[in-house]
């Protein structure tokens, strides 16, 4: 282990390099319309308490390039209330983002340097033309996906520093700063059923945002996100076309044939978004949900709390490591 | 799939132990203010025994002096100068002593025999030393003879003169014989000190 090494363990990391992932025991979900969180029993992987409360419209603005928290004092009493009934964990808590807020890419590299320093910086280069804001104000962290003789594949995220400063901002009151930060949608993956070679759609539907993802057996191959203009509970139909676009891009692009769609969409959505997505794909589309043994210390509401708000925390409780 | 992914800055073991090395460092921060609040209180108090000490011995000091000053002007006054004249004077007078007239008396009489007499001494100082002048009176020229034969043998007297001889005739018809002589005394040569 030479000085550079030694220093970097034992210093603060100024230039914010991020860590590998962790679970706290406490996670909190902050969406334009309402702030959920958890209380996580890592040892047994279940959800020992869950809550969520509403945000007023305009209150959390999910945006890449410039603040998101309109109204800090609401958002910040909405996490009080809902730490009040999940407990603050007496720790360090994880954050799940909106997903407007991180840009997601699939990033392809001829060669990629073993130093994880050097690999970043190019990861931070090669996002830097779909940053809405200069590259070096970015957070950046990555995952191999594949690692071939020619190429290797990476899932990168990006989200800028003084997004991430805000919402920790309205997390000072609580505990020291995160220790899991993730796009929510991410956090949904692990509940995709492992081991199936065909292509698998996640599409997820949360506050005027939908977020569309394809798996290939154990990577990801395709990640889109868009914010819906017109998306009401009433009407649909956006999320119905942004499902059909998804699908074709699919086979056009990708040359894969969609084996199964999962749904997730928060708020709950209407009981007939399934069958009008089935029509327009022709698939059977599910709705996303956890192993049930997750939720066996939750009450009924709690439950129907988890199951309309909080999947993102079964996510993450299934995402072994 | 799994997720491997966070965008979370892990905190850095600085930060992750900076409660288990703050405990310590906080003893160790007391124990040090602790021994340097001893070690100040110590210094403090050995200051203040050197200051009082030095306070009382220039307090002595000036009792001294001042008792010098007292001294210097007593010596001062016309009496105590008379005084020290004086005493000055009979030093000097001491010191210039050298002859012993109670030692000179006593070797003198050694040398006298029994019918002889000494009728006059007289001394004075000269370049040679001490000038003695004696008159002796004898019955006898025999008894004269003896004493200015004892005179000259005597370690104590040198250069022996004679410088008057006479009778006296007295009242039964009897001669007495007078004899005149000077000798230099040789002081230290033969005394232990001439007080």
């Amino acid at each position: 282990m030479n000085w550079q090494t030694l220093k970097s363990k034992i210093l603060p990391k100024s230039g914010g390099r991020t860590g590998a992932f962790t679970l706290p025991s406490v996670v909190l979900d902050l969406q334009p319309g309402f702030v959920a969180g958890a209380s996580l029993d890592r040892k047994s992987r279940q959800v020992r308490r869950v809550a969520v409360r509403q945000l007023e419209p305009g209150a959390l603005e999910p945006l890449a390039g410039r603040p998101n928290l309109a109204k800090q004092e609401i958002v910040r009493r909405a996490i009080k209330e809902v730490l009040e009934s999940v407990g603050n964990g007496g720790g360090r808590l994880g954050i799940l983002l909106p997903d407007p807020t991180v840009r997601v890419a699939i990033l392809r590299f001829e060669t990629l340097s073993a130093r994880r320093s050097e690999a970043e910086a190019l990861v931070r280069w090669k996002m830097g033309s779909i940053l809405p804001f200069p590259p070096e104000e970015a957070r950046v962290t990555f995952q191999l996906l594949s690692k071939g003789e020619q190429s290797v594949e990476l899932l990168a995220m990006a989200v800028r520093n003084s997004i991430i400063a805000e919402y920790e901002a309205v997390l000072e009151e609580v505990g020291a700063g995160p220790a899991l930060v993730l796009p929510a949608t991410a956090a949904l993956l692990p509940l995709l059923p492992a081991g199936n070679e065909g292509s698998q759609v996640l599409v997820h539907v949360c506050s005027g945002s939908v977020t569309s993802v394809v798996v290939v057996g154990d990577g990801i191959s395709f990640w889109r996100n868009r914010q819906l203009e017109n998306l009401t509970a009433a009407d649909d139909s956006e999320v119905v076309s942004e499902f059909a676009r998804v699908v074709a891009a699919c086979r056009d692009h990708l040359k894969s044939e969609i084996e199964d769609l999962y749904i997730y969409v928060r708020p709950p959505a209407s009981s007939s978004l399934d069958n009008e997505i089935g029509k327009v794909t022709g698939r059977r589309v599910q709705f996303l949900t956890g192993d049930a043994s997750q939720a066996e210390s939750l009450q009924p509401p709690e439950k129907k709390i988890l199951e309309g708000f909080g999947m993102t925390f079964a996510g993450l409780l299934e995402n072994r490591n | 799939m799994r997720v491997t992914l966070n965008l979370a800055i892990p905190p850095s073991a600085q930060e992750r132990y900076a409660l288990v090395w703050a405990i310590p460092a906080t003893l160790l921060g007391i124990a040090g203010v602790v021994l340097i609040l001893v070690f100040t209180v110590r210094t403090y108090r050995q200051y203040k025994v050197v200051a009082r000490s030095v306070a009382e011995y220039q307090d002595r000091d000036n009792v001294v002096r001042a008792q010098e000053m007292a001294v210097r002007r007593q010596l001062d006054e016309p009496q105590t100068r008379r005084l020290l004249n004086d005493v000055q004077f009979v030093n000097s007078l001491i010191e210039q002593k050298q002859v012993s007239l109670t030692g000179l008396v006593a070797d003198i009489t050694d040398l006298i025999p029994d019918d002889v007499r000494l009728s006059s001494l007289a001394m004075a100082p000269d370049k040679e030393g001490l000038a003695i002048r004696f008159v002796i009176t004898g019955k006898n020229a025999g008894a004269i003879e003896s004493f200015l034969s004892n005179l000259e043998d005597s370690p104590s007297f040198k250069d022996v003169a004679i410088i008057n001889e006479g009778f006296e005739v007295t009242g039964a018809s009897a001669e007495l014989e007078n004899i005149a002589c000077t000798a230099h005394y040789l002081v230290g040569e033969h005394q232990s000190g001439g007080e």
